[in-house]
């Protein structure tokens, strides 16, 4: 198993890559002892934010002197007075990181080193053993600082004693890891601390890395020597102890594969070829594992070597395997030092095999020599450790490296420095700033004459480009120890720009990769990390589905070290934003908080809870939706949490649109939680209430202002039913947003927007009140009605009128006791205020909908005003004569109006109910009557339940019109209708529908003097 | 007659509840502490204003009102003057040109657009980002016109902080010197201060050390007057400098910073300058530096306190020889502070 690997990859990195690396982990690890040692404000000098700001300000002589007075000042910190020689050691670091010349830079490593050594004089203090961390990796830095560009032996000297330095620094490590781990043994954790395992869990890891570091650094210190055999004895043997042990106890995770990497490499320098063959054969027989890649291709680099150097050299194995290698490189890995290296000894390979006359044909040997001066012009233009044997190979095969490696690109000189390569890149930027002017102008061609104008500019822009990419990258590879650090950032930063611009995303991202681990702090590092960013999201938004993983994890990497690094500036934040949303898109919410959390608070971690808040409202819309009602309540918890996280972070006067959604779907979140009183407050915040802020903002978006002003009206009504609630004082609130809301929707299509918005009200209502318990039944009610007549009172809106016939309709019919009968009491008040509000839209009626027309009948019918209400359905079914519910509302009509008529006008009454009545012009009847509707909805499952319905009242209205008529022959035909629905219908719809019929038929049989059996 | 048939529709139901006030119930009021109250502001004075509520009157002191949105403020004046308030003067500048004055229906809403347009200038003009002489002309204008605005006060105190960034410390005396009548304690302390910082300028080091003593020597019960004694702890700290009794003025100010509220801006800003100051006159520049550095690196945005952090910078960088430095800081002077010294 390969797990946690990330930290033992140091030594695959190129030299100059792990340069900045350590430097940047060094940086890293102080920002985060920075971040967690802060204190919380208790007065006194602000000494951790002004040493921040003087280090950013690039003040940093200043802010040593600073910390050489800190005692003097009143209220610093004891701990941190006590690890100035720590932020002292950071301060040099940060200035080395900015430093421009070498002497430069490497006094300021000797200064961080020697502070860094004072500091762990106490080394009982808390972040002591960071520190060591910190020491280790500076010693490393400044020792492979030393061994770049020209090298002589006094700087050879100077870099073995750094890096035994730092193995003497991981030694003590070690040391104290496992003194701690040793306390920490199983039996001693407390079961009820899971964090001590947690703590145990990760020493463990840093103590396996302590030692490979420990070995790595000794396995450098040797390789400086003329003759590490002979004269590093001792250090090879420290070295090969810890690797051999790392790979006896760690033979299956990553750590072990490393050491099995090292051991090759170690018995390749003291010539013991058979060993390191061993070694290296072993290495590659591990799993496949990402983190192992790469030092596969140094193994296989190694044995390359090895067989090369045998007489005669085994070509054939090292293109084998070689090739094997090159042939499974992934996209990203192309530009990496351990696959340079590896073409460049595939190249000696192919070279040798050239070179190999006997038994090989003469397209084998130009096959051969080709594919070797291919590998060797193809890296010969990138900077690195395999630069100068690259183009001494080339020199040597006759090859004029920049003719072969520019053919098939436009011409560009090589330049003279890296100055000078940096001049021309500028000119040629400004060349093409100026063309894309021109294309801006030129906008859509309009003739062919622009046409090939503008296609001219766009070639000669590409050209430029291109050249400028060919002219940079030959200036990074003149870099030398001599090398302006400023200008080398400079041409980086132009580099990932112009392959950014040329669509080669991936070549941009390694390049801005490398510049802003190369410059932490800096502005160019920031620029190259966004670059780098940026260039990974469009390599993931082309990548298919299955292969973003890797993708992924380069997004996050990056991400995680801008943040990091430039932990205040919002641009660098960006990346992590970058995350949250592709988590969001995930809708992996567990990710995406985790994400979020790890932001510095302000305002884009705010802006981004806000954003997550209102993404789980509608999650939980739609789990609502779904009826998985437990998890949308929990969706909704967590939605209410965000939101509030997230509009506490915004600041007085700075809220936005994107603010004011967030704070309205709060309020949204929390009426649905039944929490109207914070719904309210939500609305009305004095920072981010979207009422007040949506006049003083001006917002232009009618839909906003509907939906805010709706909602308001929402949260008023259900404050009216709380206890206490001062109801004239929300009263006359709700008339005013019932104003704002009329005046957000203007025009024919605002109309309509605003009564579909009504019917939302009055729909979310009736649901209210289906679940309301039947105090607050009550209570909604009434509140509803004292709020609704009054509006009804003031209003000629037709629309607003509908919503409020509407809503009286349904409160009306919520609040009848018995739905089958006529209305009473509440409900009849409520439904003759529906009643009366619907008649006041007048000439506008019309215009009604069928729906509401619909609504308009049934209330009539249920007050008793049946022949209103059949002039309703009439008129709604010579519209649409199919409309069911209307059909059975009309038949029901004319059945309850022959309840109330004189015997001599009931039977006929009955009769029109089962019969139909009011003919339309082919004479046929617009109200079908229980029969017809019975009979056209006969074996179709939909309308099953209309059917029996139907059927009953076929039944019913039968023998109610014998009864009213005292005709038994037609009673008794009732008995027939329902043993004719009994035959071909034995369940008869169900038990409820069953027991009516029963009932009835006992009825019939008794109002016939027949036994009374039922069915 | 204002009463249209439109606002009849609106206010029916409010003249339904409560007929005897139903015009203007529409006022209103922010006070800087509890909540808003909505009634009819029936009269104003420099003093401060009364408001009818439900028919009783109530009554706010100048000092104590935040803010009154008005029955009958134009959009343009609600937002304009919510961003001044917010400290977006330009932005607020823009909202306020577009309101049109004599469609305003009361005086005392005019009043209000006149003052925000004038304050907004004037903090421009303080940051060195407008013109002084003319935020000063339309601050005298509105002063001029609106003499029974709640607003009075504060239109004085801007005055007097206009003149003393021109130098004017007899005018900023002057301005300031209406303060004494304001009608809150607070405000009447702030008078003191803000005439022992104009004479501190003026170089009338006793007059100023009257007024910081005579606060310091108050007991005090606000936090708004308890952060003025810190405010004139600083300001004696820095007539100890000018008095040569630099080591006394840097123990106030180590009690200052041991105090120190991080939120506290304009206070910490005048500490460290005080401090700086007090250093530059023991003569060492190096320390008067990292004093200046706090101002300019972690409370710039207190623009007047920034700007004489960094013109004391400038010199003090020529002064260590460090001439690239102080070439850098006269930039951002002249960047941020275009005004700056004139």
């Amino acid at each position: 198993m390969v797990a946690n690997h990330s930290f033992l990859t140091w030594d695959r990195l190129s030299l100059a890559t792990r340069l900045k690396a350590t430097l940047i982990c060094s940086i890293l690890a102080m920002i985060m002892m920075l971040l967690a040692s802060r204190p919380v404000f208790a007065g006194g000098e602000p000494a951790e934010d002004f040493i921040k700001q003087l280090r950013a300000a690039g003040y940093h002589d200043i802010a040593i002197r600073y910390l050489d007075q800190l005692k003097e000042y009143p209220g610093v910190d004891e701990s941190l007075i006590q690890a100035v020689p720590l932020e002292k050691a950071n301060t040099y670091i940060d200035a080395a990181g900015s430093a421009r010349t070498v002497p430069e830079i490497d006094e300021l490593l000797v200064k961080a080193d020697s502070a860094l050594k004072e500091f762990l004089k106490n080394d009982s203090h808390p972040r002591a053993s960071e520190a060591r961390i910190q020491l280790g990796g500076l010693q490393m830095y400044r020792a492979n600082f030393l061994l770049q560009g020209k090298v002589d032996e006094e700087k050879k000297t100077r870099a073995r004693e750094s890096f035994l330095a730092a193995a003497a620094t991981y030694d003590t490590i070690i040391k104290d890891l496992r003194g701690k781990l040793e306390e920490m043994q199983g039996a001693k954790l407390d079961p009820n601390k899971p964090e001590l395992k947690t703590l145990r869990d990760r020493y463990r890891i840093d103590y396996v890395d302590a030692k490979l570091k420990a070995g790595n650094s000794r396995r450098l210190a040797v390789k400086t020597l003329a003759n590490p055999a002979k004269d590093g004895k001792a250090t090879i043997d420290e070295a090969m102890a810890l690797f051999k042990e790392l790979e006896d106890k760690y033979s299956d995770n990553a750590a072990g594969a490393f050491a099995l990497l090292h051991l090759g490499q170690m018995n390749e320098m003291i010539g013991k070829k058979k060993e390191a063959i061993d070694f290296y054969l072993k290495m590659l027989e591990q799993v496949d594992a990402d983190a192992l890649r790469s030092p596969k291709y140094e193994a296989t680099s190694g044995l390359i070597r090895i067989w090369l150097a045998e007489n005669p050299p085994d070509w054939k194995r090292s293109v084998e395997r070689g090739q094997a290698m090159i042939n499974d490189l992934r996209p990203d890995e192309k530009l990496t030092p351990q696959v340079f290296e590896l073409k460049l000894e595939l190249a000696k390979a192919y070279i040798a095999q050239s070179k190999d006359t006997k038994d090989q044909k003469k397209p084998e040997i130009a096959k051969a020599d080709r594919s070797g001066r291919s590998l060797l012009t193809e890296i010969e233009k990138y900077p690195g450790m395999h630069a100068e044997e690259t183009a001494k190979l080339l020199k040597e095969l006759g090859v004029d490296a920049s003719a072969a490696s520019l053919a098939e690109l436009p011409k560009a000189e090589k330049p003279e420095s890296l100055a000078d390569a940096l001049t021309k890149a500028r000119t040629l930027l400004e060349a093409i700033s100026g063309m894309k002017e021109a294309v801006k102008l030129i906008g859509t061609p309009k003739d062919d004459v622009q046409k090939a104008e503008l296609e001219k500019i766009e070639k000669q822009t590409k050209e430029s480009r291109l050249i400028a990419i060919q002219i940079l990258v030959y200036g990074v590879s003149m870099v030398g120890p001599d090398t302006d650090l400023e200008m080398l950032r400079e041409a980086k930063y132009f580099l990932s720009y112009l392959l950014y611009e040329e669509s080669r995303f991936r070549d941009a991202a390694v390049v801005g990769n490398s510049l802003t681990r190369s410059a932490p702090g800096t502005d160019y590092g920031l620029k190259g990390g966004l670059f780098a960013l940026e260039a990974y999201r469009r390599l993931y938004l082309e990548a298919p589905e299955t292969s973003t993983a890797s993708l992924t994890d380069q997004l996050k990497d990056i991400a995680d070290y801008l943040m990091k690094t430039w932990p205040d500036d919002p641009s660098a934040a960006s990346g992590q934003g970058i995350m949250i949303k592709l988590a969001l898109q995930k809708e992996n919410w567990a990710e995406a908080k985790k994400l979020i959390e790890k932001m510095p608070a302000g305002a884009e971690r705010a802006m981004f809870q806000r954003l997550m808040g209102q993404l789980l409202w509608n999650q939980s819309v739609i789990a609502r939706h779904e009826g998985k009602d437990a998890e949308a309540a929990e969706l909704l918890k967590n939605a209410e949490k965000e939101l509030i996280s997230g509009l506490e972070g915004i600041k007085s006067g700075l809220v936005e649109m994107e603010g004011m959604r967030a704070a309205l779907v709060l309020a949204k979140v929390q009426l649905k939680m039944s929490e109207d009183a914070k719904a309210l407050s939500t609305l009305d915040h004095k920072t981010y209430g979207p009422l007040a802020l949506v006049e003083k903002l001006g917002s232009e978006e009618d839909t906003f202002k509907g939906d805010l002003f709706g909602t308001e009206l929402q949260v008023l009504v259900s404050r009216m039913t709380a206890d206490g609630a001062d109801t004239d004082k929300l009263l006359t609130r709700a008339t005013k947003s019932m104003e704002k809301l009329r005046d957000s929707y203007k025009g024919e299509d605002g109309q309509k927007r605003l009564t579909s918005i009504y019917m939302g009200m009055a729909n979310d209502l009736k649901e209210e009140l289906k679940s309301a318990a039947p105090a607050k039944k009550d209570k909604l009610i009434r509140a509803f009605r004292v709020f609704l007549s009054q509006i009804a009172e003031t209003s000629k809106d037709p629309a607003t009128l509908k919503w409020i016939f509407q809503t009286m309709v349904q409160l009306g019919e919520a609040a009848m006791t018995n739905p089958e009968a006529k209305a009473d009491g509440l409900a009849k008040e409520l439904l003759e205020t529906a009643a009366t509000t619907y008649e006041k839209i007048g000439s506008t009626d019309s215009e009604s909908s069928i729906s509401v027309r619909f609504q308009l009948g049934r209330t009539y019918r249920l007050l008793g005003r049946y022949s209103d209400s059949l002039n309703v359905f009439e008129g709604i079914l010579k519209e649409k004569p199919t409309m069911l519910v209307a059909q059975v509302e009309a038949a029901l009509a004319y059945e309850q109006w022959a309840a109330e008529l004189p015997d001599h006008h009931a039977p006929k009454a009955y009769s029109t109910a089962m019969m139909g009545g009011r003919p339309g012009p082919d004479k046929k009847n617009v109200i079908w009557g229980w029969g017809r509707i019975a009979q056209l909805t006969n074996g179709k499952e939909q309308f099953k339940d209309m059917f029996f319905e139907a059927r009953y009242h076929v039944a019913f209205t039968r023998f109610m019109s014998g009864k009213r008529s005292k005709n038994e022959k037609l009673m008794k035909q009732a008995i027939a209708d329902i043993n004719t629905t009994v035959n071909a219908y034995s369940d008869l719809g169900g038990p409820a529908l069953k027991q009516k019929h029963d009932a009835l038929i006992r009825e019939i049989q008794k109002a016939t003097n027949q036994p009374v059996t039922g069915l | 007659m204002l009463l249209n048939m439109n606002y009849l529709k609106l206010s029916l139901l409010a003249l339904l509840l409560a007929p005897s006030f139903a015009y203007a119930q529409n006022d209103q009021v922010y006070p800087k502490e509890g909540s808003v109250v909505i009634g009819s502001v029936a009269e104003t004075s420099s003093g401060g204003i009364k408001v009818m509520v439900k028919g009783k009157p109530s009554t706010f002191a100048a000092g104590d009102i935040k803010k009154i949105s008005f029955d009958g403020d134009s959009k343009e004046l609600t937002a304009g003057r919510q961003l001044v308030l917010d400290g977006q003067y330009d932005q607020g500048i823009d909202e306020l040109k577009k309101v049109e004055l004599d469609k305003l229906p009361r005086d005392v809403i005019v009043a209000d657009a006149v003052f925000f347009n004038a304050y907004a200038l004037s903090q421009l003009a303080l940051g060195g980002q407008g013109n002084k002489q003319a935020a000063k002309a339309a601050m005298i204008n509105f002063a001029s016109k609106y003499r029974d605005s709640w607003h009075f006060y504060e239109a004085a105190k801007t005055l007097g902080d206009l003149s003393l960034a021109m130098n004017d410390y007899d005018g900023a005396l002057k301005f300031y010197g209406a303060l004494e009548k304001s009608p809150t304690t607070t405000g009447k302390i702030e008078w003191v201060y803000l005439t022992g910082l104009a004479n501190l300028k003026k170089g009338d080091t006793a007059a100023a050390e009257t007024a910081f003593d005579k606060i310091l020597g108050l007991k005090v019960d606000s936090v708004d007057a308890a952060r003025l004694q810190a405010l004139s702890k600083a300001g004696k700290a820095s007539v100890l400098g000018q008095k040569k009794q630099a080591d006394e003025g840097l123990k106030l100010v180590s009690l200052l910073i041991g105090d120190l509220n991080p939120v506290d801006v304009e206070l910490n800003a005048r500490t460290y300058n005080a401090q700086g100051a007090l250093w530059e006159s023991k003569g060492d520049a190096e320390r008067a530096i990292i004093a200046y550095l706090h101002t300019h690196l972690l409370y710039s945005s207190q623009s007047d306190a920034h700007a004489i952090a960094l013109s004391r910078l400038i010199e003090l960088f020529t002064k260590v020889g460090d001439a690239a430095r102080s070439a850098e800081v006269k930039q951002e002077l002249q960047q941020r502070y275009p005004g700056f010294g004139q």
